[in-house]
């Protein structure tokens, strides 16, 4: 698996921390309500790391938000949270006090989608807008289940050795304080792609 | 393609057109048949479909849109959207669409953060009631040469209501559980549920305490694992609980309390019902498990059905219990041939402790003699004790030969028992009756009754007896009712339905002592059998009449001897009357007597007093008294059954009396008991040291004879059953006479 350097994550975290505060933005927008996003930390990681990274929801199930996209580095996007954790969110978000349900509704379902559309989006926004490159991106759709059973439903990482940028985020709003994670799962062309770009894009730093 | 052409070919769609297949040959007609299919779809789609331009003009509406907005085709191609609606506030839409155009970029717009992102209405009774339609749109990026964007808006009203009604039911329901856990909360009985597999998926706070498991802990966790009944009780096994899921029959341990084993191992006893969850198809969903902590009721049912069985002073099973056990058994005995003894126990001497030394040592004889009796039967055989001194024993399985040896042994054991209290030691002896308990027997109540005749007939015979029932004991069972004595004796009374019987008194010393005879009574019953004393003494004692009976009794004596005066003086004997305690302290009795002597004009040196020296304890200052007036008047001082009660002397010395009679139960057995032997001895020793004159009572046979011979023994008093031998040697001891008087009152 290719590495990226420690300046390269850290470039990764700061692009992606810019396209996080469109979307807190957005959010807070959408909300009217402050919402704030940070993403502290970018980490390359095996499947099988990241699956232990995140041991502390990996067996739960989760509620997950996924994005394709294509073009000049392709890959999957993927925001995840603890299902509960997104019921809590989602009725956070939507000042929904009443938690009659306790699962996500269709219709709840779908705002998660737009939640994560719009975070997605702005990060990705952001890592095209930084090297001007152009992708193409899928519409987000819901998924459910274990942080295995997520990723086996992307047939993009067929072996294992393919990697995954982890990022883990924090949704801070009022006293909802909530932790997800932001995947993306590349495959090995696309994260030297990447790489590229990034050296291309601040020079060479070692 | 430019903006323009797309415009011309949709727009000649709408009129239905079709000349830009001509003027652009072959494959222009292929183009021209994509294109028509591609609007009729368009159309066709059941969602709303918008494309806008690169500078955000219509391109496509379709007629879906067309129709929700009321806005034709025609009206909006070449427009921007805000043009056409002129209150667009959704500012995610414009951004939507920005991202869409400018960085290819998709976007969802969800219903629930975008109610109405456009002015839609999904009928025109929702445009005239104001409406709006619920919408959920995604803005693509559509690029081609140009970067365009595609708006889809899906009308989710039907979704929306459904998710309303799914949250009022959620909601009701919540309320209902709410309701649900509140009451099963709230109520004092424990309450656990579980799933189909019989896994734990509620129980309550008390279900909590008692199993000391917490919810958390129990939850998924299998029922036989929490509700842990020990296994001493089939109680709440496994297979009942999936028996219970299958066919569902609700079990219940009402009133057979079970213990359950706690979390802390502690032992709960409860009573529970375990019924089945179903659905409205009736199949089974699940179990509830009802139960409550009866450990207190328990403990206080075993004690009060230990009372209710059970004698608390003897702590042995009371006539209650025992006249079940004994119905049981007698329906063993009938319905499969089995055989079993009941044997009816009457203490001798309890009435004699219990006046002398008060109630406390009386239960504490009782108490004692009970821990005796407890000693020599068998576990499997059931003692009881009946009531006052009387005890019952019932030997399982047992035949009359085991139940007459076992019954001995007892009585043997009674006999060697003395009881102290305080500076006094008792002799205790036991009337035994005993019967067959067989297939023969009617009732419990009539083996109870033979056995009940049994006893009195043992009594009857001198005390210290065993006697096994006989057919004619019968006849003095039925007499024997107490109750029924009251106004049989007052009949008697009445009407001088008493006879006098009298039994010789031989004197055996050889010095010049003379025979003289006891006086003693029977009762003639209206069919004029002869009633023994037995019978109705104690009765007359109880209730009252004795006093009565006695006066009858020296009426009657005296009456006689006037009568035969002749016969009586040449003779020169003296008659023994017996006088009750009662009497001995009522001046009316002396009162009576002094008045009779008079009247009949009989010499008071024919006249003999025998009273008990129970009576004369119980009441040591009236029977003094009584003594020395009598002896005044001239009569004979005799104290009876002396040894039976207390064996103190001491008692002596105070009571002025001129022979002392040995207790029967010394005398019967002296030949073949050391230590009966020896009372007699000794009690015949302190007599003659104190000048007073001896009589054996019960004696019996030719040994006993020999033996008082030896011992100097002043009297002797036979039984009625002595035998030829002995009678020989006592006519030639009394060369006088040896007969039986009888003096009738007829």
């Amino acid at each position: 698996m290719e590495k990226l350097t420690e300046f390269q994550k850290d470039a990764i975290a700061e692009i992606l921390n810019i396209g996080m505060g469109v979307a807190a933005a957005s959010l807070s927008e959408m909300v009217q309500e402050p919402v704030y996003l940070s993403v502290p930390a970018v980490e390359l990681l095996s499947q099988q790391k990241a699956a232990s990274k995140i041991k502390d929801i990996a067996s739960e199930n989760l509620s997950a938000v996924i994005e394709s996209f294509d073009g000049a580095f392709s890959g999957d996007a993927m925001l995840i949270f603890p299902e509960s954790q997104s019921l809590v969110l989602v009725r956070a978000l939507l000042k929904d006090e009443d938690m009659a349900l306790e699962v996500l509704s269709e219709m709840e379902q779908e705002a998660l989608i737009e939640v994560g559309n719009v975070i997605l989006n702005a990060c990705l926004g952001s890592l095209a807008n930084i090297f001007n490159r152009s992708l193409n991106y899928q519409l987000p759709t819901y998924a459910q289940g274990s942080f295995k059973e997520l990723l086996s439903q992307q047939t993009r990482l067929e072996r294992e050795s393919e990697g995954i940028l982890l990022l883990n985020m924090h949704f801070l709003m009022k006293e909802t304080n909530i932790d997800g994670y932001f995947i993306i799962l590349m495959d090995v062309a696309s994260l030297n792609e990447l790489s590229k770009e990034l050296e291309n894009y601040f020079g060479t730093s070692t | 393609m430019g903006r323009k052409t797309t415009k011309q070919l949709i727009a000649k769609n709408e009129t239905g057109s079709t000349t830009l297949a001509k003027t652009n040959g072959c494959s222009n007609l292929v183009t021209e048949s994509q294109a028509f299919l591609a609007k009729a779809l368009v159309d066709l789609c059941e969602v709303g479909i918008i494309v806008l331009d690169s500078d955000e003009r219509i391109t496509v509406w379709n007629q879906w849109i067309a129709r929700c907005s009321a806005v034709s085709q025609k009206e909006a191609i070449g427009e921007q959207l805000d043009k056409i609606f002129e209150n667009i506030t959704s500012f995610r839409l414009k951004q939507a669409i920005k991202d869409a155009i400018n960085h290819g970029i998709p976007s969802v717009l969800s219903q629930k953060f975008n109610p109405n992102v456009l002015p839609l209405y999904s009928t025109e009774r929702d445009r005239q009631n104001s409406k709006l339609m619920s919408q959920m749109v995604t803005v693509k990026p559509y690029q081609t040469s140009r970067k365009q964007c595609v708006i889809q808006i899906i009308d989710v009203s039907s979704a929306v209501t459904r998710d309303g009604m799914l949250r009022s039911q959620a909601a009701h329901s919540r309320q209902q559980a709410l309701h649900t856990k509140a009451i099963l909360s709230s109520i004092v009985d424990a309450v656990v549920t579980t799933d189909e597999s019989a896994n734990i998926d509620y129980m309550n706070g008390v279900a909590e305490n008692i199993t000391g498991w917490t919810f958390e802990k129990a939850k998924g966790k299998s029922l036989d694992q929490i509700f842990n009944l020990s296994g001493d009780n089939s109680g709440l096994s496994e297979k009942e609980i999936l028996a219970c899921l299958e066919n569902g029959p609700a079990t219940t341990s009402k009133g057979k309390a079970l213990a359950l084993i706690g979390l802390n191992k502690k032992r709960i006893m409860i009573e529970h019902s375990l019924n089945v969850i179903r659905n409205s198809k009736q199949e089974s969903k699940g179990l509830v498990v009802i139960f409550r902590d009866v450990t207190k009721e328990n403990i206080l049912n075993e004690k009060i059905s230990w009372q209710a069985s059970h004698d608390e002073l003897t702590r042995l099973n009371n006539r209650y219990s025992f006249d079940l056990k004994l119905a049981q058994m007698v329906e063993q005995a009938t319905v499969e041939n089995q055989v079993h003894v009941l044997v009816y126990l009457d203490l001798d001497q309890f009435k004699i402790v219990n006046d002398t030394c008060g109630h406390v040592a009386g239960d504490e004889l009782l108490k004692q003699v009970s821990d005796l009796l407890r000693n020599q039967v068998r576990e499997r055989d059931f003692l009881a004790r009946l009531g006052g001194d009387e005890f019952g024993i019932l030997f399982f399985n047992c035949n009359v030969k085991s139940g007459l040896r076992i019954a001995e042994k007892i009585r043997l054991s009674i006999q060697d028992f003395r009881f102290g209290w305080q500076d006094k030691s008792f002799c205790v002896s036991a009337s035994i009756g005993l019967v067959e308990i067989n297939q023969h027997c009617e009732s419990a109540k009539y083996v109870l009754g033979k056995a009940d005749a049994a006893c009195y007939v043992a009594k009857d015979s001198g005390r210290n007896t065993l006697h096994l029932y006989q057919q004619k004991d019968n006849i003095a069972a039925e007499r024997h009712g107490e109750m029924t004595w009251i106004s049989r004796i007052q009949k008697a009374l009445d009407n001088d339905r008493f006879i006098l019987y009298a039994q010789p008194i031989v004197a055996i010393s050889g010095n010049g002592d003379r025979d003289y005879f006891e006086v003693l009574i029977r009762l003639v019953d209206e069919d004029n059998s002869i009633i023994p004393p037995g019978a109705f003494i104690p009765a007359a004692e109880r209730f009252g009449l004795i006093g009565a009976v006695d006066r009858w009794v020296i009426e009657k004596v005296l009456q006689t001897i006037k009568s035969h005066r002749q016969f009586f003086e040449h003779e020169g004997c003296q008659l023994a009357i017996n006088l009750s305690g009662t009497s001995l302290a009522s001046k009316e009795t002396l009162n009576f007597i002094v008045q009779c002597f008079k009247q009949y004009k009989v010499p008071a040196s024919m006249i003999r007093f025998e009273i008990t020296e129970t009576a004369a304890i119980t009441n040591l200052t009236s029977a003094n008294h009584f003594i020395q007036k009598v002896k005044a008047l001239g009569c004979s001082l005799s104290l009876d059954d002396f040894g039976s009660g207390l064996s103190s002397f001491a008692y002596l010395k105070n009571l002025p009396v001129d022979s002392l009679k040995i207790d029967g139960a010394f005398v019967k057995d002296m030949h073949i008991d050391p230590i009966d032997e020896a009372m007699v001895s000794s009690i015949n020793q302190v007599g003659h040291v104190m000048g007073l004159k001896t009589v054996a009572e019960f004696v019996e046979n030719d040994e006993i004879i020999t033996l008082l011979k030896s011992m100097g023994v002043d009297y002797i008093q036979v039984m009625e059953c002595i035998n030829r031998n002995c009678l020989s040697i006592l006519q030639e001891n009394c060369k006088n006479t040896f007969f039986h008087v009888s003096i009738s009152a007829q």
